[in-house]
């Protein structure tokens, strides 16, 4: 399968981002934009996301996530991803943390947890992002 | 328990759709941010159709998309005021 991404470009500054369904605790699958971080051990999804997703971040005992800059706290939350395409659909299930403060980030991020799950490949040239599963695969070859 | 792989699920014919549109709108957000940044800076912007709709929410802005384009799956970005360079690099500490 071929799960595609897209670079979006503001003042310059360009980011990767794929869309992910993310289950909310009614179980309805919403689409959110995750920022593809390759140094992010785990996905996370921002504050935002709490009223959409449905949870109560009170019911949660908080965590912290410590990054560049600083410790953030967040809870975890049981849910689903769902990546879809045109060849089907590849579902992962489990917890993932949702960051409390609004000012610690400002998007879902998808980390290492579930994208080495995928080869992926970031081709800011061609302005391409995939995320590959078998039976599809790549090659490099060298000219 | 962290996220692991559950299963792979073949291709519906409301999959195939639903993955096409997805791609479509992402696409267009991609292809039109820098505008839709110099519109709506600071708010939740949903795109569906190929159309946006801003708010203060990621929800409002969802829910509005929704209403007008009930057969759609919004995808709802946010517009920071200012894009700074940032590193995010989130390391699980539990």
């Amino acid at each position: 399968m071929i799960f595609r991404g897209a670079y979006d470009d503001i003042n310059g500054v360009r980011r990767p981002y794929v869309t992910v369904f993310v289950r909310s605790r009614d179980g309805v699958w919403i689409p959110l934009p995750f920022l593809i971080d390759s140094g992010a051990d785990a996905t996370f999804l921002d504050a935002s996301c709490l009223q959409q997703i449905g949870s109560d971040p009170g019911a949660i005992a908080e965590q912290t996530a410590s990054g560049v800059g600083g410790k953030v706290a967040h809870t975890q939350l049981a849910t689903a991803l769902r990546f879809t395409s045109e060849e089907g659909t590849k579902t992962f299930s489990g917890t993932i943390g949702i960051f409390t403060d609004p000012e610690a980030c400002d998007t879902p991020v998808l980390g290492r947890d579930v994208f080495d799950h995928f080869r992926v490949v970031f081709d800011q040239g061609r302005n391409t992002i995939l995320l590959l599963a078998p039976p599809h695969d790549y090659d490099v070859i060298l000219r | 328990m962290p996220l692991q792989f559950s299963h792979d699920n073949p291709p519906t014919p409301e999959s195939t759709l639903q993955a096409c549109q997805l791609l479509e709108d992402q696409q267009w957000y991609a292809d039109h941010a820098q505008e839709l940044h110099e519109r709506f800076a600071g708010l939740f912007v949903a795109i569906a159709g190929g159309e946006p709709f801003a708010a203060t929410t990621r929800e409002a802005a969802y829910n509005m998309a929704k209403q007008h384009k009930p057969d759609r799956n919004p995808i709802v970005f946010f517009l920071p005021k200012e894009r700074k360079l940032s590193v995010y690099d989130l390391s699980r500490c539990l």
